[in-house]
């Protein structure tokens, strides 16, 4: 399993809101593909899967408010 | 890879199809066949609604803007809605921001110190109010930004209204400001402006700010309007 965790965006920002996920749950990804959007002020940012596998958990829904750092989804490493 | 920067000068564009020339070069650079490119046009008209945009943003109907001949389109970066037409310096930078500190607000505030230090040279002063994106003189806003990133290379960008008609910025709240007043430089200078000199001050500024260098592909197997062609027709 691996965590997918929120990373640094920008210097003084500790949120952002998911925008929507690229992937639905059981769906398989690629290391490196757009897993998740997410928007902070003017620039939306595609979070990349960390690892190659099966995502198995969304832990932020479409509209919610993250803080960097959280973890946002789990990938089944296969 | 090249260890430049592409720099292409597109003229007037469809919106669609610059939008899949620039995923192409993400591709590109995503896969290190290119370090970035810095693409320049002037789109047909068309009102873009980014991610935060709201639709009561746009005052006329859908079938008024048709016949206007503006074209309407919700696109992947922030913001909300903005108009695109002749007149108005679009610049797309495909850049790679693990280069460049990787944070997005840093990103920003260097392209808005490009705008200013552009506009400058005009003779335009300028300035971004704090807690806000983009660029105003005391006359109005004169610039907007809207940015993408993925895997860390940006994408979308900012545009300049150099000569456009303001006239369309009536028909929107731009950017869901309701009372913001839209300027352009051809208004604040009472003259039209030279786009050549304008793209090259921004190139410039923007060599300078992200330590890269902007030059002409050496060689390409097909024209852009090709390979957008191509993309699009495959999709």
């Amino acid at each position: 399993m691996v965590d997918v965790i929120l990373p640094e965006l920008a210097e003084g920002v500790d949120k952002a809101v998911v925008s929507f996920w690229h992937y639905n749950i059981g769906e398989d990804i690629a290391e490196g593909d757009d897993l998740v959007e997410m928007l902070t002020d003017k620039a939306t940012f595609n979070v990349p899967a960390p690892a190659a596998g099966k995502l198995i958990k969304i832990h932020a829904g479409e509209g919610e408010s993250v803080q960097v750092g959280d973890k946002i989804a789990i990938i089944e490493v296969k | 890879m090249s260890n430049a920067y592409e720099i292409h000068d597109l003229g007037l564009t469809d919106y669609r199809q610059t939008y899949a020339l620039q995923k192409y070069y993400v591709g590109l650079v995503k896969s290190a066949r290119l370090k970035g490119a810095l693409l320049f046009t002037e789109h047909k008209p068309i009102f873009t609604f980014g991610r935060s945009g709201d639709r009561s943003n746009m005052l006329i109907s859908e079938a008024s803007a048709g016949s206007f001949g503006i074209d309407i389109l919700e696109v992947d970066r922030g913001g909300d809605v903005t108009f695109h037409g002749p007149g108005q310096l679009v610049t797309y930078p495909i850049f790679n921001l693990k280069e460049h500190q990787m944070d997005l607000h840093r990103y920003l505030r260097e392209i808005e110190e490009v705008i200013i230090k552009s506009l400058r040279k005009s003779g335009i002063p300028s300035f971004r109010p704090d807690g806000h994106t983009g660029v105003w003189t005391k006359e109005g806003k004169i610039a907007s930004i809207g940015i993408a990133v993925s895997r860390w290379i940006s994408y979308h960008g900012f545009s300049v209204n150099a000569n456009v008609d303001l006239r369309y910025f009536d028909m929107i709240h731009p950017c869901g400001l309701k009372d913001e007043k839209i300027t352009s430089m051809c208004q604040t200078q009472g003259s039209k402006v030279d786009m050549g000199l304008l793209k090259q001050e921004i190139a410039g500024f923007i060599q300078e700010a992200f330590g890269c260098i902007l030059s002409p592909p050496e060689s390409s197997s097909a024209t852009l309007a090709e390979i957008s062609n191509m993309i699009l027709n495959n999709k």
